[in-house]
């Protein structure tokens, strides 16, 4: 018996370990723009890996003000907060669609989502901001998120897609017998047991809107309409590159991410973990 | 719908003329900063002239990682032209229809005409040039000096000769004669603009050497220009410090070197001033022209390259009042007292105007603007290359460098990617 | 799968369920990109007036540029190692914060960090990591391997863009595998345990096909961003030493906008579409059967 007992032990012991050393292996670069951020640009470049001299927050202060970045901290989180609701939403119900109906035209439309996904952005960027252009939508914020709803349906759904047939259907048909409607039925029933990959997803796509650069900067061209992606574009030349600030601008655009992140942990992963392998 | 739009919008135009009438208009205009790293400087710049001239505000586009093409041709698709742009050479081949002629304007007459040749069509001028920059050898005095116990003038360097005396003095002691940097805008944009200006000192036979060149009909090889521009490079790479891996130095390494006194010669352009001087207040640098032959009177060998982007102004899709702002925020940069002051002091840069009130104060834009003055000056002929093509020859010779590729290598691949990007 | 009487009910579903996602993706993405099929067909050099139709001559130029073939050629090394050692990594990561020991939300959080560092700055970390601190280390320790910089030699450069590209995507993966894994109904784990499986069996016959859907996924993103990277390498080796490292997607973009072929780079865009759909749809088909449909 205690052998055993001793094996588990030598176990969680190595588990453990391993996990820790993943745990530093991917967290020391973050480490390493974290103690630059408070460096000048010399001293990033004599020693990187020195502890700064100094903990001061001028790097942090001039990066705010180049930046402007109250203005683009509410424009990124418009954005960002709206496309999730869209995106959740519509491609949840999407997916239900393509899932539980088995129509010819719905296998044609899961081939064509799949096949969005590999369109290189590159291809399709200068007719889209011609098209765009000519209809007004350039410095909208509104219209990004309709365009992200359109970019980024087809790798939510697909997701969803995947999660969604391995929901029994026994519930949602005993309460269609009740009289309960597709339209509820997939609220009530179907869209809790999707919590897991509801949480993935947002995770994901609130890093991928939050991030992304390009899309923006094709359409948000005026100052006051910019995200933070583009702004933190700022502190780089191609000759020289403003590390101190790079740095400090970088941990100020993903503060307010690895908050939502804790946030969500805290509150939607909790719930999912009580079904989780324990 | 779209009857529906129309009216809504002419409301709101009528609506907008009610009550912006009898307003001082209102402009806004914008730059697109191809240099990110002066963006700052810029802004403050605006700022400046904003402040005289409240009715006018300059945004600015940032690059946001693309190349200058790209971003171009996605402003100009979508209808959102900046209204002023920095352009170098392949771009403003590209999109030269769309810029304004400035040849009338007062700041456009003040620039040299050698200056905008390039930009000139038809005997009209499409873009003026931005700032001076000169491309060579950089000289760090503080370690010539201590390492020959003389002092050092860099007009006694008249050629190859003279270059090689002294690398083998400054090799014998604890400081490093030569650092080579390798990235490959340097090598093959910056080096190679040296080569074909140093051809021949004729506009027009330089001309024809490249449309030979375009045909692949150019022999390197059998070209006195090459071999002994290719020579000096040789030498250099005799001294380089980065002999063991020339590849793994990084541009940054390479300013903490020159900044700290540690190598004599370095092969750049005096864009690295403020950034050499930011590391070290002290430091006594400058620029001498790279040298192509052991025989001091050639042509090349007491010339120094320049180089400059172009400000445009857009005259396609930009309205008349904001190309009229355009031209009055160039003309209170490059022709008024105030302009020109932040001109030198705000933005660093170095005049390529006539009637400049004021020179720059830091040493190497001094020697920079002398060279000027003395017309012992090299056109930068990388702006009439084909686009793409100084990513090629930087790899060349950065293969060169690595010692994987010969010289008949280099002179090889030249002559392939002369033809592979003019037939495109 | 359900059955509807009439066709007008059907459409009425189809549009409640189906309409706007639908309609915002035939506007935003599906138009465009027939308009750059349609491009790639012409002589366009990014101003649009005065284009001509010439058929597909960029194709036939695109395929017989021995250029592309080179970067295709790396790009299918590249996505090899990087598909599987992702992969491989990002269950185990999965597997170990589900595992249920203190600290697994911590780790999980961690785990995922290398996705908050995008391209320039992510480029730059580890540029100094093989620049200076692996050269120090094997400069020191004396080992041949790490003494010389890793991006300067075209033969280890490439494996350096693998190495941050498995670095920055584990974690990503890791997060669809922890959903695949909660979601795996726990009495068919202990249903299992009581039938005296080992944990061993449990994972090879219960959770694996229960983990196909994550799978299906996981491999195709991986396949996707593996085939379109394009940030990674352009901040870590920028294609270089001399050309060696340029995957496919910078070969493609370099051609329109850096040598401002915007014509036959279009055309090669589409290849480069064509070719990694084909090899995704395939995986996807193969997956999607394998998919333990509800009972």
């Amino acid at each position: 018996m205690s052998g055993r007992k001793r094996t588990v032990n030598i176990a969680s012991l190595l588990k453990l370990s391993l996990a820790l050393f993943f745990l530093v292996m991917m967290i020391f670069p973050f480490g390493l723009v974290l103690i630059n951020a408070f460096k000048s640009r010399m001293e990033i470049i004599q020693s990187p890996l020195a502890l700064p001299g100094s903990w001061s927050f001028d790097n942090f202060i001039t990066a705010w003000k180049t930046m402007s970045y109250h203005v683009v901290l509410g424009n990124t989180l418009y954005i960002t907060a709206l496309s999730q609701i869209v995106l959740i939403v519509f491609s949840a119900m999407f997916a239900y669609l393509l899932v539980r109906w088995n129509w010819k035209i719905n296998k044609f439309i899961f081939f064509m989502l799949v096949c969005a996904m590999i369109i290189p952005f590159q291809s399709l960027m200068i007719p889209f901001v011609s098209i765009f252009g000519k209809l007004g939508m350039m410095n909208s914020r509104t219209a990004m998120v309709f365009f992200y709803l359109g970019f980024g349906m087809p790798m939510t759904t697909f997701m969803y897609h995947g999660f969604m047939k391995g929901i029994s259907k026994e519930m949602e048909e005993a309460a269609m017998i009740d009289g309960c409607s597709y339209f509820s039925c997939f609220w009530r029933m179907v869209f809790p047991n999707l919590k897991s990959i509801t949480v993935t997803i947002l995770i994901i796509n609130i890093l991928w809107i939050w991030n992304d650069f390009l899309l923006p900067s094709l359409v948000l061209i005026k100052e006051n309409t910019r995200t933070i992606p583009l702004s933190t574009f700022y502190f780089f030349g191609e000759y020289t590159a403003e590390f101190g600030l790079a740095m400090a601008a970088l941990i100020m655009s993903v503060l307010p991410v690895i908050v939502i992140y804790l946030f969500l942990q805290k509150h939607i992963i909790a719930g999912v973990m009580d079904g989780a392998i324990k | 719908m779209k009857k529906f739009l129309g009216m809504i919008m002419l409301i709101a135009i009528l609506a907008m003329a009610v009550v912006t009438h009898g307003a001082p208009k209102k402009v806004e205009i914008s730059f697109l900063v191809t240099k990110p790293e002066i963006v700052t400087q810029f802004r403050k710049t605006f700022d400046a002239y904003s402040a005289t001239h409240p009715n006018v505000t300059i945004s600015t586009i940032p690059l946001s990682g693309q190349t200058i093409y790209e971003k171009l041709t996605s402003l100009y698709a979508s209808g959102n032209a900046p209204t002023i742009t920095m352009v170098g050479g392949p771009e403003f081949t590209a999109f030269k229809d769309k810029f304004l002629d400035v040849t009338n304007t007062k700041f456009g007459k003040a620039a040299y005409d050698w200056s905008v040749r390039r930009t000139t069509m038809n005997g009209k001028i499409y873009a003026v040039p931005t700032t001076a920059e000169g491309i060579g050898i950089m000289y760090n005095k503080t370690v010539i000096e201590a390492a020959t116990g003389k002092k050092f003038d860099p007009a006694s360097i008249k050629s190859r000769k003279d270059l090689r005396e002294l690398l083998q003095k400054i090799a014998k002691t604890k400081y490093a004669p030569v650092q080579l940097s390798n990235m490959d805008w340097l090598l093959g944009s910056h080096m190679t603009s040296i080569l074909y200006a140093a051809m021949s000192k004729d506009y027009d036979e330089r001309q024809k050497i490249l449309l030979q060149c375009a045909k692949g009909k150019f022999d390197f090889m059998r070209n006195d220009t090459f071999n002994g521009w290719m020579d000096t490079f040789d030498l250099l790479m005799t001294y380089n410090m980065h002999k063991g891996a020339p590849l793994g130095n990084t541009y940054e390494d390479d300013q903490l070197a020159m900044a700290k006194d540690k190598v004599a010669f370095w092969v750049i352009g005096n864009y690295v001033y403020p950034n050499i001087v930011g590391m070290n207040p002290d430091a006594k640098v400058g620029m001498m022209p790279y040298p192509i032959s052991d025989n001091q009177a050639d042509y090349g060998n007491s010339q120094i390259t320049l180089t400059h982007s172009f400000f445009a102004i857009d005259g396609a899709q930009s309205s008349k009042s904001e190309q009229a702002a355009a031209i009055d925020f160039f003309n209170w940069l490059l022709t008024s007292a105030k302009g020109q002051k932040h001109y030198i002091d705000t933005l660093i840069f170095t005049p390529v105007y006539k009637g400049f009130s004021i020179q720059p104060s830091n040493p190497v834009a001094k020697e920079i603007v002398s060279y000027m003055k003395k017309g012992k000056t090299l056109e930068r002929m990388s702006d009439y290359f084909p686009a793409g093509i100084t990513v090629k020859f930087g790899a060349a010779m950065q293969r060169y460098m690595d010692g994987v590729g010969t010289r008949k290598d280099v002179a090889d691949s030249f002559k392939k990617d002369w033809l592979e990007m003019s037939s495109k | 799968m359900y059955e509807e009487k009439t066709k007008q009910k059907s459409l009425g579903i189809f549009a409640l369920f189906g309409l706007l996602p639908l309609l915002a993706f035939v506007i935003v993405v599906m138009i465009p990109f027939i308009s750059g099929l349609l491009l790639s067909l012409t002589n366009w050099k990014g101003v649009l007036d005065g284009i001509q139709f010439i058929g597909l001559g960029n194709y036939a130029a695109a395929i017989k540029d021995p250029g592309f073939w080179a970067s295709m050629q790396l790009t299918v090394v590249y996505v090899l190692f990087v598909t599987i050692l992702t992969n491989v990594l990002a269950f185990l990561l999965a597997s170990l914060v589900t595992s249920g020991f203190k600290g697994q939300n911590l780790c999980r959080t961690g785990y995922f960090t290398p996705n908050l560092i995008g391209g320039v700055i992510l480029g730059f970390i580890w540029q100094f990591i093989f620049t200076r601190v692996f050269v120090f280390i094997g400069q020191t320790l004396d080992i041949g391997l790490l003494a010389k910089n890793w991006l300067t030699v075209p033969q280890t450069a490439l494996w350096t863009l693998i190495l941050v590209s498995v670095w920055q995507n584990a974690g990503y993966m890791m997060l669809v595998y922890v959903a695949g894994l909660m979601g795996i109904d726990k009495s068919l784990l202990e249903a299992s345990q009581i039938d005296g499986a080992s944990s061993w069996q449990r994972l090879l016959r219960v959770k694996l096909p229960l983990m196909v859907p994550a799978f299906t996924i996981t491999l195709f993103l991986t396949l996707r961003r593996a085939f379109m990277v394009y940030d990674v390498n352009l901040s870590l080796t920028k294609g270089g030493p001399y050309n060696s490292t340029q995957l496919i997607a910078m070969h493609v973009y370099n051609d329109a906008f850096v040598n401002q072929n915007l014509g036959p780079g279009q055309a090669k865009a589409f290849l480069l579409f064509a070719i990694v759909a084909a090899v995704a749809m395939l995986q996807v088909y193969i997956l999607k059967n394998k998919e333990v449909d509800s009972l």
